[in-house]
């Protein structure tokens, strides 16, 4: 996935102001990501626990999923990390159900559905599993007016960028990509500076093609200093 | 099965909206969203969300429900799913899907990044 450096996204800056919002996750936040065979070196979901998932879910409170993307949770682990979540008393994760919406609701979600799904590998009649966690995610959060998708994937975060070019119906919906979480949690010093650091190696500068492309991490974190300073009191 | 109709929509929001002497900047700060935004409403280019929806409706006096149309769902996929087919058919029917649903998906996503250089 591409780094961009070039404009601030107001949808951080709103999370730095505020990191009290609810901010709806697509699936890869929660599964450790697995670059094998480009390197010999995987990330065990204990591993991405301790430096990924529990530093956000201390720092954010108000994490959500929509209920599908829990059918995506590949093995156990982060199932049952989601359900600890969700059963710990007060919850600690916000969990969107469809069977919460309102008729009218229920149509201005399937509208939005069709239009995204036309972008992706998913088919509303068929309910196939390719993309339906994005795709639900996504249009329950524009129906709700929520405001705020994280994800690490480029199709997603393009059918919010461009709802106006692509009429994707995602217009209120803002992108946050997990690097700029990545850099949130490094410059506050609330995770592990270094799995900082080797996370987003991992996850943006690992294939060559990514490193043509893609900042170091001392470019990144410097840019992105410059981009966001002004906004952290 | 019920989807909005974005173009009764846009007639509704833009017939009330000048019978009510609105421009779209009041009608912006009456119902809390961008003026903008009240422009591609009526240009059938925007689908508000559920408090945006609400908002226009209390502002501008209509039924949500009247917004609706009835759309037939047709879809050729779903005929090729029997279920006379045997487990191996199913499997290969689904990796049909996948293939045929990721090349929708590629010549979608071709023609919409087509459509905005030719915009550009």
């Amino acid at each position: 996935m591409k780094i961009n450096l070039t404009h601030p996204n107001p949808a951080l800056i709103s999370i730095i102001e505020d990191p009290e919002q609810i901010i709806t996750l697509d699936a890869n936040f929660l599964i450790a990501p697995d670059r094998r065979p480009i390197t010999k070196r995987g990330i065990g979901f204990e591993q991405f626990r301790e430096i990924w998932l529990d530093p956000i879910f201390s720092v954010f409170p108000n994490l959500a999923i929509h209920e599908s993307v829990y059918d995506e949770l590949v093995g156990i682990s982060p199932q049952n990390y989601v359900d600890a979540k969700r059963d710990s008393i007060p919850p600690e994760i916000i969990i969107h159900k469809d069977s919460s919406l309102t008729e009218v609701e229920k149509i201005l979600r399937d509208t939005i559905e069709s239009k995204i799904a036309s972008l992706t590998k998913y088919d509303p009649m068929l309910d196939n599993k390719d993309d339906r966690g994005k795709v639900k995610s996504l249009s329950y959060i524009a129906v709700k007016g929520l405001l705020y998708f994280a994800a690490n994937d480029n199709n997603a975060i393009q059918l919010i960028e461009k709802s106006e070019e692509w009429s994707t119906g995602l217009d209120n919906v803002q992108a946050i990509k997990m690097y700029e979480l990545i850099y949130y949690l490094y410059r506050n010093d609330l995770a592990d500076k270094t799995a900082m650091k080797m996370l987003y190696k991992y996850q943006y500068y690992l294939t060559d093609r990514e490193k043509s492309t893609n900042p170091g991490w001392g470019d990144f974190s410097s840019s992105m200093d410059s981009l966001y300073e002004s906004y952290f009191k | 099965m019920k989807t909005l109709s974005t173009k009764k929509l846009a007639e509704t929001v833009r017939n009330l909206r000048e019978s009510k002497g609105f421009t779209k900047e009041e009608l912006g700060n009456l119902t809390g969203i961008n003026r903008i935004m009240i422009g591609r409403i009526e240009r059938e280019d925007f689908t508000p969300s559920i408090v945006q929806f609400e908002a226009l409706s209390n502002v501008l006096g209509f039924d949500l429900t009247e917004m609706f149309v009835e759309k037939e769902r047709t879809n050729s996929f779903v005929a090729l799913r029997s279920e006379a087919l045997s487990d191996s058919e199913k499997k290969g029917v689904e990796k049909l899907f996948t293939m045929m649903l990721s090349l929708r998906q590629q010549i979608k996503l071709r023609s919409s990044f087509e459509n905005e250089s030719t915009h550009a």
